[in-house]
């Protein structure tokens, strides 16, 4: 799985590896039954705090798109994956977004709000 | 491609059929009409009798049993060239039937004289297996080249990353069931073995089960890979920690996927070494990643998204030679 943080951004750094697993799991990269990388060596690699790594997965596994246990580490559920017609239509929605020259934020804010 | 080579159907089919039926035909034109000798006792000499014309049907038999066991899959043609299966399959159907060609025509052609003592079989099976075995490896040699499905492989385009940024790719790979059944054969098989020898020696030699043992340990020390990108380059470990092959990003020359066959490349799963100074961590057959060292070594590993790792590695790469200037 690829994770790319940017130390620059306003968003916290464990929301953006949260943010990158997600991507993950969307693009099936990451699939159900999965191990994520150990959080000693994920943070090793990305020069980040391991309680950095740690606070992103537990807020996967309050998601329910993983399970932390003890010895095993993170590990992605069955409900992790998206169903295949919301990728679909996520896929749509993301073209429609960018023939209207619409920003990623703002879609992503358009998305947020419709939750609300 | 220097010489000829010949497809593989045909050293595997045609090649034994042409040789099985020219054996049997000058077998039924020499066989006398009376009882041969045709079996030998553990000390070479004949303890077994019947008349010559058996000889000749079971010739026939084994040429037909070996064209139909060993033909069917080589017509699995693929639009490359053979698997290194294939050509083991053509090597064998041709030495088999050399085989049995030569052993049968001994038979016959040393008992001509009715009159002679049956010879014993101490020269005529040794020199079949010998012609069976060098015509064998003829047969290899005479087929095409295996082929991987893309020997060339393809440079990533590198990823784009902003200054600044980091990124990582993590992958996992682990043996598949081809491998592994490769090598839990051969941890039976050396027990087994191991067991049988101890118990006809009375144990005289427990050192065997060192065999197993180290099968064992070596399965599991080289059947779980952890794949690595990052800033460091390329990093490929045991998640024991050891066995670890890394190349440093400074030292990346290209990354890229390319597609491999476990036996047909590299002979096998596990740690292998291949052509051309290329080191492959091989868990199956299919996608890979490829990373060429500036050295001229390469390091090869079968993960799934090696497409992603090689886009990431080439990035990096690129960053550790613009930083170095």
């Amino acid at each position: 799985m690829l994770i790319r943080i940017d130390p620059a951004s306003t968003e916290a750094i464990f929301g953006q590896l949260a943010a990158a697993v997600r991507a993950e799991i969307g693009r099936g990269a990451l699939r159900p039954g999965d191990r994520l990388p150990s959080a000693r060596e994920l943070a090793a690699s990305l020069d980040v705090n391991i309680h950095t790594v740690l606070r992103a997965y537990q807020e996967l596994r309050d998601e329910g798109l993983v399970d932390l246990r003890r010895g095993r580490g993170a590990v992605v559920t069955e409900q992790a994956a998206p169903p295949p017609e919301l990728v679909g239509a996520v896929r749509d929605l993301v073209a429609a977004a960018r023939r209207a020259d619409v920003a990623p934020a703002t879609l992503v804010a358009l998305i947020k709000e419709e939750y609300l | 491609m220097s010489r000829l080579r010949i497809p593989v159907p045909v050293v595997g089919l045609a090649v034994p059929a042409v040789i099985s039926l020219a054996a049997v035909t000058t077998a039924f034109v020499v066989a006398p009409a009376r009882d041969i000798a045709v079996h030998w006792g553990p000390d070479g000499t004949a303890d077994g009798w019947a008349p010559a014309w058996t000889v000749v049907v079971g010739m026939a038999v084994l040429g037909v049993i070996d064209a139909l066991a060993f033909g069917l899959p080589l017509f699995a043609t693929r639009r490359e060239g053979p698997s290194a299966f294939q050509k083991l399959i053509a090597a064998i159907a041709v030495a088999f039937g050399v085989l049995m060609a030569a052993l049968g025509l001994w038979v016959l052609l040393s008992q001509l004289d009715a009159a002679a003592e049956p010879p014993t079989i101490g020269v005529g099976l040794p020199l079949s297996v010998v012609i069976a075995l060098v015509s064998g490896v003829l047969a290899w040699f005479a087929t095409p080249r295996p082929m991987p499905v893309d020997p060339k492989g393809v440079a990533a385009e590198p990823l784009a990353l902003a200054p600044g940024e980091r990124a990582v790719w993590i992958g996992r790979t682990r043996l598949a069931w081809p491998g592994l059944v490769a090598v839990v054969v051969a941890i039976v098989a050396s027990l087994g073995a191991a067991v049988a020898a101890n118990v006809t020696t009375e144990g005289r030699v427990g050192a065997l089960f060192l065999v197993p043992v180290v099968l064992l340990a070596v399965l599991v020390l080289t059947s779980f890979w952890v794949v690595r990108v990052d800033d460091d380059g390329l990093d490929v470990h045991s998640p024991l920690g050891w066995p670890r092959f890394r190349m440093p990003a400074a030292e990346v020359a290209s990354a890229g996927t390319v597609e491999v066959s476990a036996v047909g490349e590299f002979g096998g799963w596990g740690i292998r070494s291949g052509k051309g100074r290329r080191l492959g961590i091989v868990m199956r057959s299919g996608h890979a990643l490829e990373a060429q060292n500036r050295d001229g070594r390469a390091l090869v590993v079968t993960v799934d998204d090696a497409g992603t790792a090689a886009a990431l590695l080439s990035a990096v790469a690129a960053r550790a030679t613009a930083e170095r200037g």
